[in-house]
């Protein structure tokens, strides 16, 4: 029907509702009744209507929203896997931390004026001072004397602890900063689990933006 | 998808296309239910009932010798359509679009390059068609025992209000689909459509002319009792009798009625739907 509804050409239809359907990883289910399925399937599912027509700019307007934490996990991976197939994404939404996960580039509006648009390394250069921020989870808590040798760390320009098992790093420099930094915590015995970019950078730089507009 | 031989461009169909392409699986969607099997089921054993009972009792009053076809057409077709038109509409028109919302399932139509009124006019005429052809089941098993005992004998009059009867069929499913657009639950608007339909029309009809004999020409079952009315040589008129009058909507005034409800219930179940969100 959604074929028909796009108008999918009646010789590429069933390709192209296989392909689609595989795209969104729901190939095992293509037989099976939607009524059951879960927020996450469903939308899938409506991620995959999208894709019959084959479009190489897709608009999804919050995609993720309402659904569990599994839900919003597979959303994201098929967005993410979108995004490989040369097509242009444009996705909206409210939770910052996945736009940081997803996005490649960001635009922040705020009572529809555009705020910013470029790329989330540049934009949370550009707004959150000149320090790049990273979280690092731990396995076990660190003794506070360590916390005050990573904010000795060449290019590291402060170090909290967020609680027992996570540290956030502030640090000037690019990428490769952010990588030296890594061995650097390894080599002084730093417990490290986990190792990104904070969530909370682009939601800093929104504050600090809408700030001048409320 | 295959990104190395890219696809022609897709080329969205027009609104009306689109109606036919939603009345086309709608209508497959009844076919496949159980409720079109229901109902194709009351119909069957209504009908097998009423020849049994008519061949073994032989009724003077439908195929007795002073009996005419219109004796006949009249009570197997008259007094049994609207109740039929009335229950196959609510069946099919109840859940039309409330289902949408029940079962979720407008979340993969709604975002698809489609107006939600081809939806809805393609959603209605679906309903239309699968109710249309529980009524010709009806009529065609009146007519074989009417051509049994008669011959070919069909009156004009049967005809005419076969046709009513059709006609009643979109004013019903126009004010089914209003109450389907208003609930998000099917069951409510089945409820309140068999309620109003079955019951409160004709209650309100008998308080308003009981009370304050004044003629109910605003009650959609008024209109419809043309489909009845229809049998009647020379054709009923309003008559007063010891104070009290019985009133009897003439076939222009029920068609006028039964085309009121229709299209104000329609727009007004269409536009309750346009504005209605999914959340």
């Amino acid at each position: 029907m959604i074929a028909d509804i796009r108008g999918v050409p009646r010789a590429e239809r069933e390709k192209r509702i296989a392909d689609a359907v595989e795209e969104v990883r729901m190939g095992e289910w293509i037989d099976k009744r939607t009524g059951k399925f879960s927020k996450g399937m469903k939308q899938r599912i409506c991620i995959a209507s999208a894709l019959l027509s084959n479009p190489t700019i897709l608009l999804l307007d919050e995609p993720s929203t309402g659904l569990d934490p599994r839900g919003m996990s597979e959303v994201r991976d098929i967005v993410k896997s979108l995004k490989k197939q040369d097509r242009l994404v444009f996705m909206s939404s409210h939770i910052l931390s996945e736009v940081s996960e997803v996005c490649d580039e960001v635009a922040m509006i705020d009572h529809g004026k555009l705020l910013v648009y470029d790329t989330i390394s540049n934009v949370t250069k550009k707004f959150s001072g000149s320090d790049n921020i990273v979280e690092v989870g731990l396995l076990k808590s660190v003794d506070p004397s360590i916390i005050t040798r990573i904010s000795n760390l060449s290019g590291v320009t402060g170090a909290e602890s967020m609680d027992d098992r996570n540290l956030r790093i502030k640090f000037q420099g690019s990428q490769d900063t952010q990588a030296r930094i890594l061995t650097d915590l390894l080599g002084l015995n730093v417990p490290v689990l986990s190792y990104r970019p904070a969530a909370s950078a682009l939601e800093d730089v929104y504050l600090n933006l809408i700030k001048a507009t409320l | 998808m295959s990104n190395d031989q890219p696809h022609a461009a897709n080329t969205v169909p027009g609104s009306l296309v689109q109606v036919g392409v939603t009345m086309k699986y709608t209508l497959l969607d009844y076919l496949r239910s159980r409720r079109f099997v229901i109902m194709l089921a009351i119909v069957l054993i209504i009908s097998a009932l009423l020849t049994v009972l008519v061949a073994y009792y032989r009724p003077g009053s439908m195929v007795g010798s002073g009996a005419t076809t219109i004796d006949f057409y009249s009570t197997w077709w008259g007094t049994f359509a609207s109740f039929l038109t009335v229950i196959s509409g609510i069946f099919f028109g109840g859940d039309g679009i409330a289902a949408e919302f029940q079962n979720k399932t407008g979340y993969f139509t709604v975002p698809n390059p489609i107006r939600r009124s081809s939806i809805y006019i393609g959603k209605f005429l679906a309903s239309f068609t699968a109710a249309t052809v529980v009524l010709v089941v009806y009529l065609a098993i009146a007519v074989a025992n009417g051509l049994f005992y008669f011959g070919a004998n069909i009156p004009s009059q049967f005809g005419e209000s076969f046709l009513f009867a059709w006609f009643y069929l979109l004013a019903v499913l126009g004010f089914t689909f209003m109450f389907s657009s208003l609930f998000k639950t099917s069951s409510y608007a089945i409820l309140v459509s068999f309620l109003l339909l079955i019951v409160g029309f004709s209650l309100i009809s008998a308080l308003i002319e009981g009370l304050t004999n004044t003629e109910p020409w605003y009650i959609l079952s008024y209109g419809a009792s043309i489909i009845m009315d229809v049998f009647t040589s020379p054709y009923p008129t309003t008559i007063t009798r010891a104070g009290f009058t019985t009133y009897v909507a003439s076939i222009p005034e029920g068609l006028a009625i039964m085309a009121a409800y229709f299209i104000v219930s329609s727009m007004l179940g269409l536009i309750l739907f346009e504005r209605k969100e999914f959340n």
